[in-house]
């Protein structure tokens, strides 16, 4: 029975095509002819989109757009990074670190060749 | 030979053009189809005609740097929620229209003029009289259904898409072009049971 019932039914789809088909062939001059005119219209459409001088290519827009948004992360990483606070910010404060102003430190250098005798000799040793 | 693999302005200028002429092909091998869809849809052939242009200006706009394999589906699924917008808006102009007494611009429209033209291509004059007697019944007939069963029908029949590409073109599950597939078929049948010898 159904074997039957889609035999019928195929004969009746092939009769439905072949009547679509034939209603195909009998349009008249004058909406050919302006489907032909809408056609050549949507053809410039897309000539005009595609020779844009300004057109931005698909992949180059993706990439912009990957590209502006691992910009985004890793600023957004770098400025959220805790600094750490230094404790030197300028010159001067080089120079109090070292302290090479400072007077007990010249004194060190200047008192060198004594120390090393000293060490030399054995008195400053404590055995 | 560019070393980067670009096209050269030559070659981006050949491309654009076979681009264009394979467009051109598609819309002219559609066309028609196309118009015949809409008008059996609208019953008005410049709805049909403002449908199908609209249809290709669309397509051309959005989807003419697709693969060319994929243009048929694309194509349809433009055309088939074009004619949806169309009949939305029918509706609401139909209703107003009941709403105030005011005659409807398609009353006289019911008759398909291309059930009048005679049929060339069968060499037997009686079997195209006959042919061209079911078409104008079948398309009377389908213009009766419900617009989603109309659609799947056409989309099948007309067109051959299998279920999964009607299914796309309608913008619906396959379980649902099943069912609108199969109450057409049924339907139509039943419509057209003086024809089916």
């Amino acid at each position: 029975m159904n074997e039957k019932l889609s035999e019928k039914e195929a004969r009746f789809l092939e009769k439905a095509r072949q009547g679509f088909l034939a209603s195909e062939e009998h349009l008249d001059a004058g909406t050919l002819s302006r489907l032909r005119d809408a056609r050549v219209r949507a053809v410039e459409v897309a000539d005009a989109r595609g020779r844009g001088f300004f057109r931005i290519p698909n992949w180059t827009r993706d990439g912009g757009f990957a590209t502006a948004a691992a910009a985004v992360v890793v600023f957004t990483i770098w400025v959220d990074t805790p600094r750490q606070e230094l404790p030197v910010k300028n010159a001067d404060d080089i120079e109090i670190v070292l302290n090479v102003d400072s007077v007990d430190n010249i004194d060190i250098y200047e008192d060198l060749d004594f120390y090393e005798w000293l060490a030399g000799t054995g008195n400053g040793s404590s055995s | 030979m560019l070393p980067c693999g670009c096209l050269s302005p030559r070659g981006r200028g050949d491309k654009s053009l076979d681009q264009s002429a394979a467009l051109n092909r598609f819309l002219a091998q559609v066309e028609r189809r196309a118009f015949g869809m809409a008008r059996m849809a609208s019953g008005s052939p410049d709805d049909a005609l403002d449908i199908v242009q609209d249809t290709m200006f669309n397509f051309a706009r959005l989807y003419a740097n697709r693969p060319e394999g994929e243009w048929n589906v694309l194509f349809y699924k433009i055309l088939h929620s074009r004619i949806t917008d169309w009949y939305r808006r029918t509706a609401v102009r139909r209703r107003f229209h009941d709403w105030f007494g005011k005659p409807r611009d398609d009353e006289a429209d019911e008759e398909d003029p291309m059930a009048r033209v005679a049929d060339s291509t069968s060499p037997d004059p009686a079997e195209g009289v006959m042919r061209q007697e079911f078409t104008g019944a079948l398309q009377a007939a389908l213009r009766k259904l419900p617009l989603r069963q109309q659609q799947a029908f056409v989309l099948r029949a007309w067109e051959g898409f299998d279920t999964a590409q009607t299914a796309l073109a309608m913008g619906c599950s396959e379980g649902s072009v099943k069912t609108h597939y199969s109450r057409a078929v049924h339907a139509l049948q039943i419509k057209l049971e003086e024809f089916q010898s």
